[in-house]
Protein backbone atom coordinates (compact mmCIF):
# COMPACT_ATOMS: atom_id res chain seq x y z
CA UNK A 1 0.00 0.00 0.00
CA UNK A 2 1.37 3.39 -0.93
CA UNK A 3 -0.04 6.41 0.84
CA UNK A 4 0.65 10.06 0.36
CA UNK A 5 1.48 11.74 3.59
CA UNK A 6 -0.41 14.94 4.32
CA UNK A 7 0.32 17.27 7.15
CA UNK A 8 -1.95 20.18 7.85
CA UNK A 9 0.85 22.62 8.67
CA UNK A 10 -0.85 23.28 11.98
CA UNK A 11 1.22 22.73 15.14
CA UNK A 12 -0.20 20.27 17.64
CA UNK A 13 -1.41 21.71 20.94
CA UNK A 14 0.44 18.91 22.72
CA UNK A 15 4.12 19.67 23.38
CA UNK A 16 7.11 17.35 23.76
CA UNK A 17 10.50 17.97 25.37
CA UNK A 18 13.34 19.05 23.09
CA UNK A 19 15.81 16.12 23.20
CA UNK A 20 17.95 16.81 20.14
CA UNK A 21 19.21 20.18 18.89
CA UNK A 22 21.07 20.01 15.58
CA UNK A 23 23.46 22.96 15.33
CA UNK A 24 24.55 22.52 11.70
CA UNK A 25 22.00 22.16 8.90
CA UNK A 26 22.44 23.62 5.42
CA UNK A 27 19.47 25.07 3.54
CA UNK A 28 20.08 25.94 -0.10
CA UNK A 29 18.25 28.47 -2.27
CA UNK A 30 16.56 27.06 -5.36
CA UNK A 31 18.00 28.32 -8.64
CA UNK A 32 17.39 32.06 -8.93
CA UNK A 33 15.53 32.23 -5.62
CA UNK A 34 18.13 34.39 -3.90
CA UNK A 35 18.59 36.98 -6.67
CA UNK A 36 15.68 39.33 -5.82
CA UNK A 37 16.92 39.62 -2.22
CA UNK A 38 20.41 40.87 -3.14
CA UNK A 39 20.38 44.64 -2.66
CA UNK A 40 21.28 46.92 -5.56
CA UNK A 41 23.72 47.94 -6.91
CA UNK A 42 25.40 44.64 -5.98
CA UNK A 43 22.73 42.49 -7.62
CA UNK A 44 23.14 43.98 -11.12
CA UNK A 45 26.63 45.41 -10.98
CA UNK A 46 28.36 42.49 -9.27
CA UNK A 47 26.49 39.22 -8.89
CA UNK A 48 24.55 39.12 -12.18
CA UNK A 49 27.55 40.59 -14.00
CA UNK A 50 30.15 38.35 -12.39
CA UNK A 51 28.85 34.86 -12.89
CA UNK A 52 30.97 32.02 -11.65
CA UNK A 53 30.79 28.32 -12.29
CA UNK A 54 31.43 25.47 -9.91
CA UNK A 55 33.06 26.90 -6.80
CA UNK A 56 33.69 23.67 -4.94
CA UNK A 57 36.94 21.81 -5.35
CA UNK A 58 36.56 18.77 -3.29
CA UNK A 59 37.42 15.10 -3.23
CA UNK A 60 34.22 13.55 -1.90
CA UNK A 61 33.55 10.06 -3.34
CA UNK A 62 31.40 9.94 -6.49
CA UNK A 63 31.47 13.75 -6.53
CA UNK A 64 30.28 14.04 -10.13
CA UNK A 65 27.05 12.33 -9.16
CA UNK A 66 26.65 13.18 -5.47
CA UNK A 67 28.07 16.76 -5.37
CA UNK A 68 29.37 16.00 -1.86
CA UNK A 69 25.77 15.61 -0.64
CA UNK A 70 23.75 12.73 0.75
CA UNK A 71 22.32 11.42 -2.52
CA UNK A 72 18.87 10.90 -0.99
CA UNK A 73 18.52 14.60 -0.13
CA UNK A 74 18.04 15.87 -3.69
CA UNK A 75 14.36 16.74 -4.08
CA UNK A 76 12.42 15.25 -7.01
CA UNK A 77 11.98 18.67 -8.66
CA UNK A 78 15.63 18.62 -9.81
CA UNK A 79 16.80 21.35 -7.46
CA UNK A 80 19.81 21.01 -5.19
CA UNK A 81 20.11 19.07 -1.93
CA UNK A 82 18.70 21.07 0.98
CA UNK A 83 16.52 23.29 -1.22
CA UNK A 84 13.19 21.76 -0.20
CA UNK A 85 12.14 22.60 3.39
CA UNK A 86 9.50 19.84 3.38
CA UNK A 87 11.97 17.12 2.37
CA UNK A 88 14.51 18.37 4.94
CA UNK A 89 11.77 18.37 7.58
CA UNK A 90 10.83 14.80 6.74
CA UNK A 91 14.39 13.43 6.66
CA UNK A 92 15.95 15.38 9.49
CA UNK A 93 13.11 16.06 11.93
CA UNK A 94 10.69 13.16 11.38
CA UNK A 95 13.09 10.36 10.34
CA UNK A 96 16.32 11.32 12.15
CA UNK A 97 14.73 12.90 15.21
CA UNK A 98 16.21 16.43 15.36
CA UNK A 99 13.77 18.47 17.46
CA UNK A 100 15.20 21.86 16.54
CA UNK A 101 17.64 22.55 13.68
CA UNK A 102 19.91 25.58 13.33
CA UNK A 103 20.03 26.56 9.65
CA UNK A 104 23.36 27.74 8.29
CA UNK A 105 23.28 28.77 4.63
CA UNK A 106 26.67 28.06 3.10
CA UNK A 107 27.39 31.36 1.43
CA UNK A 108 29.64 32.49 -1.34
CA UNK A 109 32.46 34.68 -0.06
CA UNK A 110 33.17 37.44 -2.58
CA UNK A 111 36.49 39.11 -1.97
CA UNK A 112 34.90 42.57 -1.73
CA UNK A 113 33.63 43.15 1.80
CA UNK A 114 30.59 45.16 0.65
CA UNK A 115 29.59 42.53 -1.90
CA UNK A 116 29.92 39.85 0.76
CA UNK A 117 27.73 41.90 3.11
CA UNK A 118 25.11 42.34 0.37
CA UNK A 119 25.09 38.60 -0.24
CA UNK A 120 24.79 37.87 3.49
CA UNK A 121 21.86 40.25 3.83
CA UNK A 122 20.16 38.48 0.90
CA UNK A 123 20.56 35.16 2.71
CA UNK A 124 18.88 36.65 5.78
CA UNK A 125 15.87 37.93 3.84
CA UNK A 126 15.70 34.63 1.97
CA UNK A 127 15.68 32.57 5.18
CA UNK A 128 12.96 34.82 6.58
CA UNK A 129 10.74 34.32 3.52
CA UNK A 130 11.50 30.72 2.53
CA UNK A 131 12.31 28.75 5.70
CA UNK A 132 11.28 30.72 8.78
CA UNK A 133 7.89 31.87 7.48
CA UNK A 134 4.66 30.49 8.88
CA UNK A 135 4.15 28.12 5.93
CA UNK A 136 7.58 26.47 6.06
CA UNK A 137 8.20 26.78 9.79
CA UNK A 138 4.66 25.89 10.89
CA UNK A 139 6.25 23.15 13.06
CA UNK A 140 8.57 25.67 14.79
CA UNK A 141 11.60 23.40 14.27
CA UNK A 142 13.74 25.71 12.08
CA UNK A 143 16.01 28.41 13.46
CA UNK A 144 17.90 30.74 11.13
CA UNK A 145 21.29 32.46 11.20
CA UNK A 146 21.90 36.19 10.85
CA UNK A 147 24.62 35.99 8.19
CA UNK A 148 27.14 38.83 8.25
CA UNK A 149 30.48 39.68 6.61
CA UNK A 150 32.86 40.18 9.51
CA UNK A 151 35.37 42.08 7.33
CA UNK A 152 32.85 44.95 7.29
CA UNK A 153 32.27 45.32 11.06
CA UNK A 154 29.93 48.34 10.86
CA UNK A 155 27.77 46.69 8.21
CA UNK A 156 27.77 43.46 10.19
CA UNK A 157 26.60 45.26 13.33
CA UNK A 158 23.80 46.93 11.32
CA UNK A 159 22.67 43.55 10.03
CA UNK A 160 22.60 42.17 13.58
CA UNK A 161 20.53 45.17 14.71
CA UNK A 162 18.12 44.59 11.83
CA UNK A 163 17.41 40.94 12.63
CA UNK A 164 17.94 40.63 16.38
CA UNK A 165 14.62 39.92 18.03
CA UNK A 166 13.33 37.90 15.07
CA UNK A 167 11.50 35.00 16.75
CA UNK A 168 13.33 32.38 14.68
CA UNK A 169 16.82 33.86 14.22
CA UNK A 170 18.98 31.96 16.71
CA UNK A 171 22.53 33.14 16.05
CA UNK A 172 24.91 35.36 14.12
CA UNK A 173 26.97 33.52 11.48
CA UNK A 174 30.47 34.70 10.56
CA UNK A 175 33.59 33.44 8.79
CA UNK A 176 37.03 32.94 10.30
CA UNK A 177 39.38 33.72 7.38
CA UNK A 178 39.49 37.54 7.26
CA UNK A 179 42.45 39.24 8.92
CA UNK A 180 43.33 40.41 11.50
CA UNK A 181 42.25 37.73 13.98
CA UNK A 182 39.13 38.13 16.11
CA UNK A 183 40.92 39.58 19.13
CA UNK A 184 41.55 42.81 17.22
CA UNK A 185 39.35 45.69 18.49
CA UNK A 186 38.24 46.34 14.90
CA UNK A 187 35.61 43.62 15.43
CA UNK A 188 34.29 45.03 18.70
CA UNK A 189 31.13 46.48 17.06
CA UNK A 190 30.10 42.91 16.11
CA UNK A 191 30.69 41.47 19.59
CA UNK A 192 28.94 44.54 21.07
CA UNK A 193 25.84 44.11 18.90
CA UNK A 194 25.70 40.38 19.62
CA UNK A 195 26.03 40.75 23.39
CA UNK A 196 23.61 43.68 23.43
CA UNK A 197 20.96 41.31 22.06
CA UNK A 198 22.33 38.28 23.94
CA UNK A 199 22.71 36.33 20.72
CA UNK A 200 25.37 33.68 20.05
CA UNK A 201 28.01 34.19 17.34
CA UNK A 202 28.82 31.07 15.32
CA UNK A 203 31.49 30.44 12.77
CA UNK A 204 31.03 27.74 10.17
CA UNK A 205 34.11 26.47 8.40
CA UNK A 206 34.61 28.07 5.04
CA UNK A 207 37.33 28.53 2.47
CA UNK A 208 37.06 32.10 1.32
CA UNK A 209 39.12 32.72 -1.81
CA UNK A 210 42.42 33.87 -3.22
CA UNK A 211 44.82 35.17 -0.57
CA UNK A 212 42.16 34.75 2.13
CA UNK A 213 42.31 30.95 1.99
CA UNK A 214 43.22 29.68 5.44
CA UNK A 215 46.97 29.49 4.98
CA UNK A 216 49.08 27.44 7.37
CA UNK A 217 52.32 29.02 8.65
CA UNK A 218 54.38 26.93 6.21
CA UNK A 219 52.33 27.86 3.13
CA UNK A 220 49.60 26.17 1.15
CA UNK A 221 49.30 22.40 1.34
CA UNK A 222 49.63 20.27 -1.77
CA UNK A 223 46.41 18.28 -1.47
CA UNK A 224 42.79 18.81 -0.51
CA UNK A 225 42.93 16.29 2.33
CA UNK A 226 45.91 18.17 3.77
CA UNK A 227 43.88 21.36 3.42
CA UNK A 228 40.90 19.83 5.27
CA UNK A 229 43.04 19.41 8.39
CA UNK A 230 44.11 23.04 8.13
CA UNK A 231 40.63 24.20 9.15
CA UNK A 232 41.29 23.21 12.72
CA UNK A 233 44.44 25.38 12.76
CA UNK A 234 42.31 28.36 11.79
CA UNK A 235 39.86 27.75 14.65
CA UNK A 236 42.70 27.16 17.11
CA UNK A 237 44.21 30.53 16.14
CA UNK A 238 40.89 32.31 16.67
CA UNK A 239 40.41 30.63 20.07
CA UNK A 240 43.85 31.85 21.18
CA UNK A 241 43.19 35.34 19.84
CA UNK A 242 39.78 35.61 21.54
CA UNK A 243 41.25 34.60 24.90
CA UNK A 244 44.68 36.26 24.96
CA UNK A 245 43.51 39.49 23.30
CA UNK A 246 40.86 39.76 26.01
CA UNK A 247 37.67 39.64 23.96
CA UNK A 248 35.83 37.74 26.71
CA UNK A 249 37.00 40.31 29.28
CA UNK A 250 35.68 43.13 27.11
CA UNK A 251 32.46 41.20 26.40
CA UNK A 252 31.77 38.85 29.34
CA UNK A 253 28.42 37.77 27.87
CA UNK A 254 29.84 36.76 24.46
CA UNK A 255 29.22 33.19 23.33
CA UNK A 256 31.11 31.71 20.37
CA UNK A 257 30.40 28.46 18.50
CA UNK A 258 32.86 26.81 16.11
CA UNK A 259 30.90 24.72 13.65
CA UNK A 260 32.54 21.83 11.79
CA UNK A 261 36.12 22.73 12.75
CA UNK A 262 36.52 19.39 14.62
CA UNK A 263 37.29 19.65 18.32
CA UNK A 264 39.66 16.96 19.57
CA UNK A 265 42.52 19.48 19.26
CA UNK A 266 41.02 21.73 21.94
CA UNK A 267 42.17 19.42 24.76
CA UNK A 268 45.96 19.79 24.19
CA UNK A 269 45.41 23.44 23.26
CA UNK A 270 43.75 24.11 26.63
CA UNK A 271 46.68 22.41 28.38
CA UNK A 272 49.19 24.48 26.38
CA UNK A 273 47.37 27.78 26.94
CA UNK A 274 47.01 27.08 30.67
CA UNK A 275 50.73 26.29 30.93
CA UNK A 276 51.72 29.54 29.22
CA UNK A 277 49.23 31.46 31.35
CA UNK A 278 50.65 29.93 34.54
CA UNK A 279 54.18 30.97 33.55
CA UNK A 280 53.42 34.47 32.35
CA UNK A 281 50.21 35.61 34.00
CA UNK A 282 51.89 38.56 35.73
CA UNK A 283 52.33 40.08 32.26
CA UNK A 284 48.79 39.36 31.07
CA UNK A 285 45.59 41.35 31.33
CA UNK A 286 43.34 38.33 31.38
CA UNK A 287 42.52 37.10 34.85
CA UNK A 288 41.39 33.49 34.48
CA UNK A 289 42.87 30.30 33.14
CA UNK A 290 42.38 30.07 29.36
CA UNK A 291 40.62 26.70 29.72
CA UNK A 292 38.00 28.40 31.91
CA UNK A 293 37.27 30.92 29.15
CA UNK A 294 36.90 28.05 26.70
CA UNK A 295 34.46 26.18 28.93
CA UNK A 296 32.39 29.28 29.74
CA UNK A 297 32.28 31.01 26.36
CA UNK A 298 33.06 28.60 23.51
CA UNK A 299 31.26 25.61 22.04
CA UNK A 300 32.26 23.18 19.31
CA UNK A 301 29.97 21.02 17.21
CA UNK A 302 30.31 17.24 17.15
CA UNK A 303 30.58 16.75 13.39
CA UNK A 304 33.22 15.80 12.25
CA UNK A 305 33.74 13.32 15.08
CA UNK A 306 37.33 12.03 14.99
CA UNK A 307 38.16 8.86 16.84
CA UNK A 308 40.79 6.15 17.00
CA UNK A 309 40.03 2.50 16.27
CA UNK A 310 39.56 1.88 19.99
CA UNK A 311 36.57 4.02 20.89
CA UNK A 312 37.22 3.81 24.63
CA UNK A 313 40.07 6.23 23.90
CA UNK A 314 37.50 8.65 22.50
CA UNK A 315 35.40 8.33 25.66
CA UNK A 316 38.42 9.20 27.80
CA UNK A 317 39.29 12.25 25.72
CA UNK A 318 35.68 13.45 25.88
CA UNK A 319 35.76 13.16 29.66
CA UNK A 320 39.15 14.90 29.97
CA UNK A 321 37.98 17.90 27.95
CA UNK A 322 34.66 17.99 29.87
CA UNK A 323 32.69 17.58 26.67
CA UNK A 324 29.43 18.23 28.53
CA UNK A 325 30.55 21.88 28.80
CA UNK A 326 31.87 22.51 25.30
CA UNK A 327 30.08 20.32 22.73
CA UNK A 328 26.87 20.76 20.73
CA UNK A 329 25.41 17.99 18.59
CA UNK A 330 25.50 18.64 14.83
CA UNK A 331 24.58 16.49 11.82
CA UNK A 332 25.73 18.61 8.83
CA UNK A 333 22.59 17.54 6.91
CA UNK A 334 22.40 17.32 3.89
CA UNK A 335 26.14 17.10 3.28
CA UNK A 336 27.74 13.71 2.65
CA UNK A 337 29.57 14.00 5.97
CA UNK A 338 26.17 13.72 7.72
CA UNK A 339 26.17 12.22 11.23
CA UNK A 340 22.92 10.61 12.33
CA UNK A 341 21.95 11.68 15.88
CA UNK A 342 21.18 8.08 16.91
CA UNK A 343 24.69 7.10 15.79
CA UNK A 344 26.41 10.09 17.37
CA UNK A 345 24.77 9.80 20.78
CA UNK A 346 26.22 6.30 21.28
CA UNK A 347 29.73 7.77 21.28
CA UNK A 348 29.12 10.21 24.13
CA UNK A 349 29.75 9.26 27.76
CA UNK A 350 26.32 8.58 29.24
CA UNK A 351 26.62 11.42 31.74
CA UNK A 352 27.25 13.91 28.90
CA UNK A 353 24.49 12.83 26.51
CA UNK A 354 21.75 15.20 27.64
CA UNK A 355 24.14 18.16 27.77
CA UNK A 356 25.58 17.61 24.29
CA UNK A 357 22.40 16.50 22.54
CA UNK A 358 20.11 19.30 23.76
CA UNK A 359 20.83 21.12 27.05
CA UNK A 360 23.84 23.06 25.75
CA UNK A 361 21.97 23.86 22.54
CA UNK A 362 18.94 25.20 24.41
CA UNK A 363 21.18 27.42 26.53
CA UNK A 364 23.45 28.55 23.70
CA UNK A 365 20.65 29.52 21.31
CA UNK A 366 17.97 30.39 23.90
CA UNK A 367 15.64 27.72 22.55
CA UNK A 368 12.37 26.58 24.11
CA UNK A 369 12.39 23.48 26.30
CA UNK A 370 9.43 22.02 24.40
CA UNK A 371 8.08 22.05 20.84
CA UNK A 372 4.70 21.08 19.35
CA UNK A 373 4.56 17.29 19.04
CA UNK A 374 4.71 15.64 15.60
CA UNK A 375 3.03 12.37 14.74
CA UNK A 376 5.51 9.67 13.77
CA UNK A 377 8.66 11.57 14.71
CA UNK A 378 11.69 9.44 15.68
CA UNK A 379 12.99 10.13 19.19
CA UNK A 380 16.78 9.96 19.31
CA UNK A 381 17.25 8.71 22.88
CA UNK B 1 5.19 16.06 0.21
CA UNK B 2 6.80 13.01 -1.49
CA UNK B 3 5.20 9.62 -1.04
CA UNK B 4 6.12 7.37 1.83
CA UNK B 5 5.59 3.67 1.57
CA UNK B 6 3.89 2.15 4.59
CA UNK B 7 3.75 -1.63 4.50
CA UNK B 8 3.27 -4.28 7.16
CA UNK B 9 6.58 -5.88 8.13
CA UNK B 10 7.03 -9.48 6.93
CA UNK B 11 8.15 -12.29 9.25
CA UNK B 12 11.86 -13.04 9.22
CA UNK B 13 13.61 -16.34 8.54
CA UNK B 14 11.52 -17.86 5.77
CA UNK B 15 11.20 -17.75 2.02
CA UNK B 16 9.05 -14.94 0.64
CA UNK B 17 7.64 -14.31 -2.82
CA UNK B 18 8.72 -10.69 -3.13
CA UNK B 19 8.06 -9.70 -6.74
CA UNK B 20 7.52 -10.88 -10.27
CA UNK B 21 10.50 -10.95 -12.62
CA UNK B 22 9.23 -8.11 -14.81
CA UNK B 23 8.58 -5.94 -11.75
CA UNK B 24 12.32 -5.26 -11.19
CA UNK B 25 13.97 -4.05 -14.39
CA UNK B 26 17.75 -4.40 -14.87
CA UNK B 27 19.49 -1.65 -12.91
CA UNK B 28 16.57 -1.12 -10.53
CA UNK B 29 15.57 -2.61 -7.21
CA UNK B 30 12.61 -3.22 -4.92
CA UNK B 31 12.67 -2.66 -1.19
CA UNK B 32 10.87 -5.46 0.68
CA UNK B 33 9.82 -4.95 4.32
CA UNK B 34 11.53 -8.00 5.83
CA UNK B 35 13.15 -7.51 9.25
CA UNK B 36 13.87 -4.26 10.99
CA UNK B 37 15.39 -2.33 8.10
CA UNK B 38 14.06 -4.11 5.03
CA UNK B 39 15.78 -6.04 2.25
CA UNK B 40 16.65 -4.62 -1.18
CA UNK B 41 16.18 -6.96 -4.15
CA UNK B 42 18.33 -5.83 -7.09
CA UNK B 43 18.35 -6.80 -10.75
CA UNK B 44 21.95 -6.71 -11.97
CA UNK B 45 21.96 -7.27 -15.71
CA UNK B 46 19.36 -10.04 -15.36
CA UNK B 47 20.62 -11.65 -12.13
CA UNK B 48 18.78 -11.00 -8.87
CA UNK B 49 20.48 -10.25 -5.55
CA UNK B 50 19.09 -9.47 -2.10
CA UNK B 51 20.96 -7.40 0.51
CA UNK B 52 20.15 -5.85 3.90
CA UNK B 53 18.93 -2.25 3.71
CA UNK B 54 21.29 -1.17 6.46
CA UNK B 55 24.76 0.33 6.24
CA UNK B 56 26.99 -0.80 9.13
CA UNK B 57 28.90 2.48 9.08
CA UNK B 58 26.32 4.87 10.59
CA UNK B 59 23.07 2.99 9.94
CA UNK B 60 22.10 4.65 6.67
CA UNK B 61 19.35 3.29 4.32
CA UNK B 62 21.80 1.48 2.03
CA UNK B 63 19.42 0.49 -0.76
CA UNK B 64 18.28 4.04 -1.56
CA UNK B 65 21.82 4.80 -2.70
CA UNK B 66 23.21 4.54 -6.19
CA UNK B 67 24.10 1.22 -7.82
CA UNK B 68 27.18 1.39 -10.02
CA UNK B 69 30.51 -0.39 -10.55
CA UNK B 70 33.80 0.03 -8.82
CA UNK B 71 36.59 2.29 -9.98
CA UNK B 72 40.00 0.79 -10.71
CA UNK B 73 43.31 2.20 -11.91
CA UNK B 74 43.92 1.99 -15.66
CA UNK B 75 46.88 4.08 -16.72
CA UNK B 76 46.08 3.63 -20.39
CA UNK B 77 43.01 5.91 -20.32
CA UNK B 78 42.59 9.65 -19.67
CA UNK B 79 42.16 10.19 -15.93
CA UNK B 80 43.98 6.91 -15.16
CA UNK B 81 40.78 5.28 -13.87
CA UNK B 82 37.85 3.30 -15.23
CA UNK B 83 34.67 1.93 -13.73
CA UNK B 84 34.29 -1.84 -14.01
CA UNK B 85 31.42 -4.28 -13.27
CA UNK B 86 28.74 -1.60 -13.61
CA UNK B 87 25.70 -1.95 -11.27
CA UNK B 88 27.25 -4.80 -9.26
CA UNK B 89 27.79 -2.59 -6.20
CA UNK B 90 25.44 -0.48 -4.09
CA UNK B 91 26.73 2.77 -2.54
CA UNK B 92 25.13 4.11 0.65
CA UNK B 93 23.39 7.47 0.09
CA UNK B 94 24.93 9.00 3.23
CA UNK B 95 28.71 8.49 2.96
CA UNK B 96 29.16 6.40 -0.20
CA UNK B 97 30.35 3.19 1.40
CA UNK B 98 30.11 0.61 -1.41
CA UNK B 99 28.96 -3.02 -1.02
CA UNK B 100 29.18 -5.83 -3.56
CA UNK B 101 25.60 -6.94 -4.09
CA UNK B 102 26.58 -10.59 -4.64
CA UNK B 103 28.53 -10.94 -1.38
CA UNK B 104 27.82 -7.95 0.91
CA UNK B 105 31.55 -7.22 1.03
CA UNK B 106 32.75 -3.66 1.43
CA UNK B 107 36.22 -2.53 0.43
CA UNK B 108 36.08 0.32 2.98
CA UNK B 109 36.19 -2.00 5.97
CA UNK B 110 35.96 -5.69 4.95
CA UNK B 111 35.31 -6.88 8.52
CA UNK B 112 32.05 -4.89 8.48
CA UNK B 113 30.60 -6.70 5.48
CA UNK B 114 26.85 -7.24 5.63
CA UNK B 115 24.15 -9.89 5.09
CA UNK B 116 23.04 -10.98 1.67
CA UNK B 117 20.16 -13.40 1.14
CA UNK B 118 19.57 -16.34 -1.22
CA UNK B 119 17.32 -15.51 -4.17
CA UNK B 120 15.47 -18.03 -6.42
CA UNK B 121 13.39 -17.42 -9.51
CA UNK B 122 10.47 -19.84 -9.81
CA UNK B 123 8.42 -19.34 -12.96
CA UNK B 124 7.68 -15.61 -12.99
CA UNK B 125 8.21 -15.13 -9.22
CA UNK B 126 11.25 -13.92 -7.33
CA UNK B 127 11.73 -15.71 -3.99
CA UNK B 128 13.99 -14.40 -1.22
CA UNK B 129 15.05 -16.40 1.83
CA UNK B 130 15.41 -13.78 4.56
Amino acid sequence: MTVTEFRDRVPATEHIAVRCVDSDVHPMPRRGELVPYIPEPWRSRFFLDHRVGELIYYDAPDYVHAMAMRVDTFPPDGEFAGSDPDLAFRQLVIQAGADIAILEPAARTPRLAQAHQAFASALNDWQHHHWLDSRNNWHQRWRGSICVAIEDPAGAANEIEKWAGHPYMAQVLIKAEPRPSWGDPVYDPIWAAATKHDITVSCHLSRSSYEMLPMPPVGFPSYNHDFMVTYSLLAANQVMSLIFDGVFDRFPALRIVFVEHAFSWILPLMWRMDAIYEARKSRMDINRKPSEYVKDHIKFTTQPLDYPEDKTELTRVLQWMECDKILLFSSDYPHWTYDDPRWLVKHLPESAREAVMFRNGIKTYHLPETVPALEGQVRVF
Amino acid sequence: MPERVIQPRLAQGREHIVATVDEIAPGSHKLVPIGRHGVGVFNVNGSFYAIANYCPHEGGPLCSGRPRGRTVVDESVPGDAVMVRDLEFIYCPWHQWGFELATGTTAVKPEWSIRTYPVRVVGNDILVQA
